[in-house]
């Protein structure tokens, strides 16, 4: 059991209250208000002071989670705890009692709401400003209840607009001559008063903030006012899409781009496996893929094919592949046997254009090592990613690209 | 069989049966339907693709026109149900409203299992008054997320709108013989959706804000692109002093549970467009707030899984350090806080 004559208790209450209270976190002040209710009482705290302060806690963590409170207790906490919300800086006193009445699903237990917190107030001795008020000749406090009888008795007790309230404010016999700091909680709570003269019944009464959609406008109607959604509003709502889809569209390509993770793994380890075999000599590993390329009949290995090219690739000597007789015949072969004539001719005449790289990995990848364009292309740009990271210029660049709608990789 | 790419399928195979083997009825079944779903889905493409350009072209545009007609019959069915229901929704309402009172008095719990519970009796009765009740409850008590969560959705209006289809409208089609009746229910659940969306936005929790809207009279489930400019509306009118302190993590996002019904898997935190727009705007702002102490503690936890996500939005280079700094410094509590916690957690 704790000690509220320990000083170190309190300090730690008064720690976890203030931080619920600072941050509005709902959730700490409700724990805070039960603990305190169920385990303080003024009979087992000595110093009046100390027993003060606990109620004041007690009051500031009610305030914040008035949503659990009964109309009852908030009835009572208004009446006799009001004045604690001046020392709870951003504590928004409507908004806390919106939140009540929208989880009231009848409007007229709202309205009811509405009427125990008009009479709590109107019945508050708690003492709002330092300023005495001038009734009937006589010098009374400040309290709440005094206050709104000045404000009924000037401006009246039915519907009062915004302007009415300004000018009681500051053109009011007893509000003239208040400080700044009295006429801001003045203006606190007169609006809130007011809020509580409202009916959920009326349209400018509905607490729910509504978004209507009118043609290719959008208005929010809250409060009894109706709001259209700028353009600029709408501009950063298309530029924050625009960049999430695009982030998405991006992530998209990578993880296809990445491919499957067990195959890559295999490749991988492939990899090391013909660098073990051939270290770093290039002939020996361009004879390997020579007789990894099958012939008719003969099944291909996709991973051996696809390793070794990457060793190629990532070496920098896949540019030069066609420049070795095997391949450049192979390539001749390929091109004649496909009638691709024109192909053939320019070949014949500058094989050392990239974009005859390109038709030849194709051709090896689809048509001997059984891949789909779609997968072929994906490694193809593996390749050419690899070969210029390599320190080449990127001569590479647009040899297979990706099809954003189909969601493909293709060959140009 | 030797190793070639028929021996990978073959294993990969031999892989799925096995996974296929270990799931439970109800999982199995909703696996076999996502892949006859995906079969005729490639199905459907792989026609697509066998046709001429020409033909694909025709067909493309024959289905597109097919969609806006469809649309265009559902606006109308729409509007026709609207003019017949305007008076009965009203009347509707306010006795959904009644019976939604009634219940909420009855309901004394207010932890998420508890008020879980609850709501799969109501649900099993299609009491929408009883549904509508626990919804209030957890909403009320901020815990429209956590409850969202607990049955598996995303704690924001998508998952609340998710749910309200899937648990609670379920397959009442407008397009249906049973239009009127169906597209009443459905108003009634929106407008209830409306009220507990509310409830999450007057708590700062703009991930859950604005699920609904109203297009003339009736209540519609709003695209994200128009929930986010109402988001953005109301988060503008906030002091950047009052958001820095009160807003949560359900105000720059929303969570991920990791397991449908077990909490205790957790979950994770995603950055939300809200969240974006926010730090966008107050990103330099806040960065001062932290150094002062003055941010939400939750939001900065929450803030700092997602660190990687505030690379291009304008923040100052030093923020993601400076809520290391914050969250370090605000570990340091009175000496009694913990026992005081423990008492308070009792």
């Amino acid at each position: 059991m704790l000690d509220f004559n320990n000083s170190k208790v309190l300090e730690a209450v008064r720690w976890y209250v203030e931080e619920a209270v600072k941050f509005d976190l709902t959730e700490k002040a409700r724990s805070a208000a039960l603990f305190l209710e169920n385990n303080f009482s003024a009979a087992k705290v000595e110093r009046p002071e100390d027993e003060l302060a606990y109620q004041n806690l007690l009051a500031k963590a009610k305030f914040v989670s008035i949503m659990d409170l009964t109309p009852g207790e908030i009835e009572n906490l208004l009446k006799n705890n009001l004045s604690v919300v001046l020392g709870m800086p951003g504590y928004d006193i409507w908004k806390k009692i919106k939140v009540k009445l929208i989880s009231l699903p009848e409007f007229d237990g709202r309205n009811s709401l509405r009427k125990t917190i008009r009479e709590a107030l109107l019945a508050s001795e708690q003492e709002w400003t330092g300023e005495k008020i001038i009734n009937s000749g006589r010098e009374i406090k400040g309290t709440v209840k005094n206050w709104l009888m000045d404000y009924n008795s000037v401006v009246g007790t039915g519907k009062i607009e915004t302007l009415k309230l300004s000018q009681y404010l500051t053109n009011g016999e007893n509000t003239k001559k208040i400080s700044q700091e009295s006429r801001q909680r003045l203006d606190y709570l007169l609006k809130f008063y007011e809020k509580m003269k409202q009916s959920s019944l009326d349209i400018e009464g509905i607490e729910e903030a509504t978004l209507f959609l009118v043609d290719d406008e959008l208005d929010i109607y809250e409060d009894g006012i109706a709001e259209r959604i700028g353009r600029d509003i709408e501009d950063t709502v298309k530029r924050l899409r625009g960049v999430e889809m695009a982030r998405e569209i991006q992530d998209e390509i990578q993880a296809k781009y990445r491919g499957d993770e067990a195959e890559a793994k295999k490749i991988e380890a492939e990899i090391k496996k013909i660098r073990k075999v051939a270290g770093g000599d290039a002939k020996k590993i361009g004879e390997m893929l020579f007789l990894a390329i099958p012939g008719a009949g003969r099944r291909a290995n996709k991973i051996e094919i696809i390793a070794i090219l990457k060793i190629l690739a990532e070496s920098g000597q896949l540019g030069n592949l066609l420049g070795e007789k095997e391949f450049g015949e192979m390539m001749v072969d390929y091109l004649k046997k496909g009638n691709h004539k024109a192909e053939l001719d320019g070949f014949k005449l500058n094989p050392k254009n990239p974009e005859y790289l390109g038709i030849f990995l194709k051709y090896i990848l689809v048509e001997k090592a059984g891949m789909s364009e779609d997968d072929s292309g994906r490694i193809g740009m593996q390749l050419f990613n690899a070969l210029a990271s390599g320190g080449k210029e990127n001569k590479y660049q647009g040899l297979v690209y990706f099809d954003l709608e189909e969601k493909k990789f293709k060959w140009s | 069989m030797p190793p070639g790419p028929e021996k990978e399928r073959w294993e990969a195979f031999l892989v799925e049966m096995d996974r296929f083997s270990k799931m439970t009825p109800k999982e199995a079944d909703a696996e076999a339907k996502k892949a006859e779903e995906n079969f005729s889905l490639a199905m459907d493409r792989l026609n697509l693709l066998n046709m001429s350009e020409n033909e694909r072209k025709a067909e493309v545009a024959r289905r597109r026109a097919e969609a806006k007609r469809a649309s265009a019959e559902f606006e109308k069915e729409l509007d026709e149900l609207i003019g017949q229901s305007v008076a009965i929704l009203t009347e509707e309402d306010l006795a959904r409203r009644k019976d939604e009172a009634e219940t909420l008095r009855k309901i004394t719990t207010a932890t998420v299992a508890g008020l879980a519970d609850n709501f799969n009796i109501f649900c099993e009765k299609s009491d929408l008054a009883g549904m509508g009740a626990v919804l209030k409850k957890a909403a009320g008590q901020g815990k429209l997320g956590e409850f969202l969560n607990y049955y598996g959705y995303e704690s924001n209006a998508r998952g609340l709108n998710r749910m309200v289809d899937e648990m609670i409208i379920k397959d009442r089609e407008i397009l249906s013989d049973r239009a009127f009746d169906n597209f009443l229910y459905q108003q009634k659940v929106f407008s209830l959706a409306q009220d507990v969306s509310c409830l999450a936005a007057e708590q700062n929790q703009w991930s859950l804000a604005f699920s609904v809207g109203r297009k003339g009279r009736a209540w519609r489930q709003l695209e994200e692109k128009d929930r986010l400019a109402a988001v953005i509306l109301e988060i503008k009118k906030v002091k950047p002093q009052t958001a820095a302190a009160h807003f949560g993590p359900a105000s720059y996002g929303y969570y991920i549970p990791r397991e449908k019904g077990n909490p205790a898997a957790g979950r994770e935190f995603v950055l939300g467009l809200e969240g974006k727009a926010i730090l966008a705007l107050y990103g330099e702002f806040f960065e001062k707030k932290l150094a002062e102490k003055y941010f939400n503690p939750e939001a900065a936890e929450a803030l700092a899984t997602v660190k990687k996500e505030f690379f291009n939005l304008g923040l100052p280079a030093n923020f993601a350090a400076a809520l290391d700094k914050y969250l370090g410094e605000i570990k340091n509590k009175p000496e009694m806080a913990e026992e005081i916690l423990v008492e308070m957690k009792k």
